[in-house]
């Protein structure tokens, strides 16, 4: 009797860790892995297996929980990053300048999302900042914009704002990258910059 | 010995649970998307025009508000299906999914691309070899780059020229 209640006990607890840990591998779980990791350059993550047929189960929840519909590499690839370059947590506490350049693809996007995955619920219609706001502004070459949750002193900067977003993240698309990109990422790609200004008013 | 059957016990149905859940999570967020998708009037085999996408309006996660959305759900149980869509002046994809989330098929829809629609079925469908092997429900997927509400309304009315319809391959 004894040996019976041992067995229902490994039998319950059994299904619940193995259930629970794919949930959270599979990033199901509030504060799991989000998308794959398998390409990270200065901490912009990705990985080029999102939306393919050969993608792990680990990778397919991710993508399945965090970005259903996500293209395969050779339209779209996409980078997340959840931290500034000090390494701390982007928050709509702070305001960060966020700079780069053109990269090796169709089109880009550097869009603002909060924990869980949605647009932050704000009213300002500053949700990304794109390839074609960047060549309107600064032509050809480097762009910068600032992400914060007030309309930026210097009105003419470009701004996405953080306002109602908590924790978040910035997602950047790469849409039909070049074959150089994904061949070699880590010397095609120079991603792009988050640097923190300041948080809650005081300069950081 | 007392705890060597309960232990083995645990891992293997630890093993079979984990590998249950992680293979069953991209069919049920397909079939919830679906779901919505019908909950919210968008029917099978008719290309919808998602409205431009605000924190009010996001129905799926990570939307680009850059981007227009359309939809169509289709279905190739009873036979194969024919998807087209007009091309697009700037960035633009017709991009397919099955039931596992995967991106199986996408087309370039830009202005200077040749792509004039596919058949979608078992096992291919159109002889000429403009087909995709396929079983079962699915979402097809325009995505056209319409930053403004301007480019938004152009694009949303280019749906008048798109199909995605039960056919037979000529």
């Amino acid at each position: 009797m004894r040996n019976l209640l041992w067995i229902i006990v490994a039998i319950v607890f059994g299904a619940n860790f193995g259930a629970l840990s794919a949930l959270w591998l599979g990033g199901m779980i509030s504060g799991g892995p989000t998308i794959g990791n398998a390409v990270d350059i200065d901490g912009w993550r990705s990985d080029w297996s999102i939306g393919s047929e050969n993608a792990d189960p680990y990778v397919r929840a991710r993508v399945a929980r965090n970005g259903l519909m996500g293209l395969r590499k050779e339209e779209a690839v996409y980078f997340l990053k959840t931290r500034d370059e000090q390494g701390d947590r982007l928050s709509e506490d702070c305001v960060y300048a966020v700079s780069g350049r053109d990269y090796l693809a169709n089109w880009w996007s550097i869009t603002l999302y909060d924990a869980d995955n949605r647009l932050p619920m704000n009213d300002d219609q500053r949700l990304s900042f794109d390839q074609t706001q960047a060549e309107a502004i600064y032509g050809q070459g480097a762009w910068r914009f600032q992400v914060s949750a007030a309309v930026p002193e210097d009105t003419d900067t470009p701004w996405v704002s953080s306002r109602a977003a908590g924790k978040f993240d910035l997602t950047l698309r790469l849409y039909q990258p070049s074959a150089a990109l994904l061949n070699a990422p880590d010397t095609a790609l120079t991603p792009p910059r988050i640097e923190r200004v300041s948080c809650n008013g005081e300069a950081r | 010995m007392r705890f060597l059957i309960p232990g083995f016990i645990f891992v293997v149905t630890a093993i079979a649970a984990h590998i249950f859940v992680l293979t069953s999570v991209p069919s049920f967020i397909m079939g919830k998307a679906h779901q919505t998708f019908e909950a919210q009037g968008i029917p099978m085999n008719v290309w919808v025009a998602s409205p431009r996408q605000t924190p009010e309006t996001q129905r799926i996660v990570r939307p680009s508000p850059d981007l227009a959305y359309s939809i169509c759900r289709f279905d190739t149980t009873n036979g194969p299906v024919f998807i087209n869509a007009p091309l697009w002046s700037g960035y633009g994809s017709l991009s397919i999914f099955n039931a596992q989330t995967d991106n199986i098929f996408v087309a370039n829809l830009e202005a200077d691309s040749d792509f004039d629609g596919v058949y979608v079925g078992r096992p291919a469908a159109d002889p000429q070899g403009h087909s995709v092997a396929f079983e079962g429900r699915g979402i097809a997927l325009v995505r056209r780059l319409a930053p403004t509400e301007a480019l938004y309304s152009e694009a949303a009315g280019l749906l008048s020229g798109a199909t995605c319809a039960p056919m037979s391959p000529d």
